[in-house]
């Protein structure tokens, strides 16, 4: 397993280990958005046929790119087939069902490509056994100037407003005293699934519900963070930004407001492309996505990361700084992070910048 | 029709029963039923997100939310909402976006886009109110589609179509369904196998002893494919049931994440009350030789079937046409295995075999891979594999042969 961070050149690996191996390889890629950049990257590398597996393809060559999806429905079938099998994102890997996809394969060389190999489920342990011991790890701050391009990170803190502070501290004790009162603990790997199953049976619950998803949405979404956006928007005028949201709310909240594109789970395909290609030749400067760009796809010019709202996920937020390291001339990328100061999102902050890229 | 998830169901050992609602209980649960209609009639004009913000704002005890999510779902199949818009919104977003982005940059660092007077001078381009391009941006998203009309219904009439989606719903998760089912003249009996067969369900009938029949249904899980149109048939079997004088359905359901398999039983018809009974009507291909036989038909007269051939402890054969000759007054039948399994086919000729004496074409896709000459000669009966349709001078000519097999002597 390799594990560099984003933009450090794993594809790059990827296509020496192909031509070193001199096996008929595959690649297991998370999306489909990935299958078609993989698909490109060694068509023109390799200027073979490319078989694609997945999104309604089903066409196997001595190399060939597929979806994890694909891969643990059909390796059964054509898991003899390769001597190289070469997972990308490989933190999907580990899942119940997506780890068939590894059992089921024949190959005697495999090699596993992530940024973050941990997972929340703690199954990252799984991978030695599916894939290999990792042979070579380093971070973004040992990358970064060399490799990856210079960063830094920002971390704004936002007021909310009088009313904001209220209605949030209001429906920050309605949820908590039903938490007390029910004596779940929201620390404990079960306490969120035991607040919901409680809150959905009692009036009290459900009012707790309401309370938890406001005071979410204050903190997430406050006002004087919007203000802060323009500001940012107006000061990187010039260069390219991606803001990130929790929810696809804000995204399109964020988009109105500012009238910069949206990226969400809802947006076309060809929509999509056109955002993307729009902010690399530039008539687009910044854009606004909830979690669709976390991971994966290609947006090398972009140099600006706003964070107005995020889990407390580190590779989440590992992957959307990641999302400007690229490295392109001298470019120097930034990553702000508004968090709202004295509510819930500042321990959630905390925790995903638990990581070295962030110290 | 409601989904599983949305069904109230308790088990009893390996019973799976429907929650009913109790009848003390039944007129407040009428009650928020008819909150709910009448919030969407009201809503008309407004968006998805609006209707269910709305319906979110209904107080009811947590103890409903199931019974609640159902009454909602259904209130929403009756909604229509704007699918076609006259913008297309991702072009207007374009545009829009592609002038911000050029403005922000014209402006540099230290301006401020004035987002009022853009939208002013994009919206007189569009043509439309900056309020208008506003709403325009992001028409097409789900949550942002206009509801344009409402089916109205009365709330205990929701009530009753909840109870029956639930029964529904658990048909959709059946494997295997059997059905016993009391008529009181044979008029009704046609009827209802009439209805069985317009709704291409691949059934075993039975006459029992009693003069009932017995009607064994594969359940949408017994299939390896077009899982989801075959369930909505046999949703749709319910209704035909229960216009019947009296049945008795017991089926064999795969239920929740672990599919286990329990038995779902229900009772139920008119029981000598009256009922508004629906038409019976026929399956394409069939009314489509019964309009275009006549240009073809020589000697014979065609009608639909009225007679139903039982064999005791064999089965049944249930045409869909029958054909008199002018001359002689000979008379065979037709059936149509257009939906149906091969194995069908095979079951057919068995009943034939059996003793079924009557005169009897069956016409059998080509899919099915049925040669025309499986069928022993010592039958009184002709197969007729089409492809695609079935032409009526096809017909004809298994019909004369028929007829004149039976006045050839021997």
């Amino acid at each position: 397993m390799v594990v560099l961070p984003t933009g450090a050149g794993k594809t790059h690996v990827a296509v020496m280990a192909i031509e070193r191996c001199q096996r008929a390889a595959l690649v297991v890629a998370p999306t489909l958005d990935l299958v078609s950049q993989w698909y490109e990257i060694l068509r023109v590398t390799f200027g073979d046929e490319v078989g694609v597996i997945g999104g309604g393809d089903y066409r196997v060559a001595p190399l060939t790119v597929t979806t994890y999806d694909s891969a643990y429905l059909h390796m059964e079938r054509f898991g003899d087939r390769f001597g190289l099998v070469i997972f990308d994102e490989c933190h999907h890997l580990p899942g119940e069902t997506y780890s068939l996809a590894a059992e089921l394969s024949l190959a005697p060389f495999r090699l596993g490509l992530t940024a973050t190999p941990e997972r929340a489920d703690a199954r990252e342990s799984a991978l030695p056994r599916l894939i290999g011991e990792t042979v070579y790890r380093r971070d973004i701050v040992e990358m970064s100037g060399a490799w990856l391009a210079d960063y830094e990170t920002e971390r704004i803190s936002i007021d909310l407003s009088p009313e904001e502070r209220e209605t949030y501290d209001r429906a920050r004790e309605t949820y908590r005293d039903f938490v007390r009162s029910q004596g779940i603990r929201m620390s404990s790997p079960n306490g969120w699934g035991e607040f919901i199953k409680r809150s959905a049976f009692s009036e009290s619950g459900r009012r707790a519900m309401a309370a938890y998803r406001l005071q979410r949405r204050i903190a997430f979404s406050a006002k004087a963070k919007l203000g802060v956006v323009e500001h940012l928007l107006s000061v990187h005028a010039s260069d390219r930004a991606i803001l990130f949201t929790q929810d696809n709310r804000t995204a399109y909240e964020i988009s109105r407001l500012f009238l910069v594109p949206a990226i969400t789970h809802q947006t076309k395909v060809t929509e999509r492309s056109r955002i993307l290609s729009g902010l690399a030749e530039g008539s687009y400067r910044a854009v606004v996505t909830s979690k669709v760009l976390n991971e994966g796809v290609d947006v090398p010019d972009a140099n600006v990361a706003i964070i107005v709202s995020g889990s407390g996920s580190v590779r989440e937020h590992v992957q959307r700084l990641g999302r400007v390291l690229r490295k392109r001339g001298d470019k120097r990328a930034v990553l702000y992070e508004l968090v709202s100061a004295d509510t819930s999102e500042t321990f959630t902050s905390a925790r995903r910048r638990e990581h070295s890229a962030y110290r | 029709m409601l989904t599983a998830d949305l069904v109230r169901v308790r088990r009893a050992k390996e019973q799976l029963r429907l929650v009913p609602i109790k009848a003390e209980a039944r007129a407040a649960v009428e009650a928020l039923a008819a909150r709910y209609l009448q919030i969407a009639e009201s809503q008309v004009g407004g968006t998805r997100s609006e209707l269910m913000a709305a319906f979110d704002a209904v107080p009811f005890a947590a103890r409903d939310a199931k019974l609640v999510s159902g009454l909602i779902k259904l209130t929403l199949d009756r909604c229509e909402f704007e699918s076609k818009l006259e913008h297309d919104p991702s072009e207007l977003r374009h545009r829009v976006f592609i002038r911000a982005a050029a403005r922000r940059r014209e402006l540099g660092p230290t301006g401020r886009l004035d987002r009022d007077a853009l939208l002013e001078v994009l919206a007189r381009e569009e043509d439309v109110t900056p309020e208008l391009l506003m709403r325009l941006l992001y028409a097409d998203l789900k949550e942002n589609h206009r509801l344009i009309g409402f089916d109205r219904i009365r709330a205990d009439a929701l009530l009753s179509l909840y109870e029956l989606s639930s029964e529904q719903a658990v048909l959709l998760k059946a494997e295997s369904v059997v059905v016993v089912v009391h008529e009181s003249t044979p008029a009704a009996y046609r009827r209802f196998f009439r209805k069985l067969k317009f709704l291409r369900l691949l059934h075993r009938a039975e006459r029992l002893p009693s003069g009932a029949y017995q009607i064994e249904v594969d359940g949408p899980f017994s299939l390896f494919s077009a899982v989801t149109k075959y369930g909505f048939a046999l949703a749709m079997l319910l209704p035909v049931l229960r216009e019947s004088e009296r049945f008795n359905l017991s089926a064999s359901v795969r239920w929740g994440k672990e599919r286990e398999r329990l038995r779902f039983e229900l009772e139920g018809g008119l029981q000598g009350a009256s009922g508004k009974s629906t038409k019976a009507s026929l399956p394409d291909e069939v009314s489509a030789l019964l309009a275009g036989f006549p240009k073809q038909a020589g000697p014979w007269r065609v009608r639909v079937a009225t007679r139903i051939f039982s064999l005791p402890g064999v089965g049944v054969l249930v045409p869909d046409l029958t054909f008199v000759h002018r001359e002689s007054g000979f008379t065979a039948h037709l059936e149509v295995l257009g939906y149906w399994s091969r194995e069908a086919v095979f079951r057919r000729i068995d009943l034939l075999e059996a003793g079924a004496k009557a005169p009897f074409v069956f016409a059998v896709p080509a899919r099915l891979r049925v040669s025309e000459q499986v069928l022993p000669d010592t039958l009184s009966a002709s197969l007729y594999v089409y492809k695609g349709v079935i032409r009526p001078k096809l017909v004809r000519e298994r019909l004369d042969a028929l007829a004149g097999a039976q006045e050839t002597p021997e």
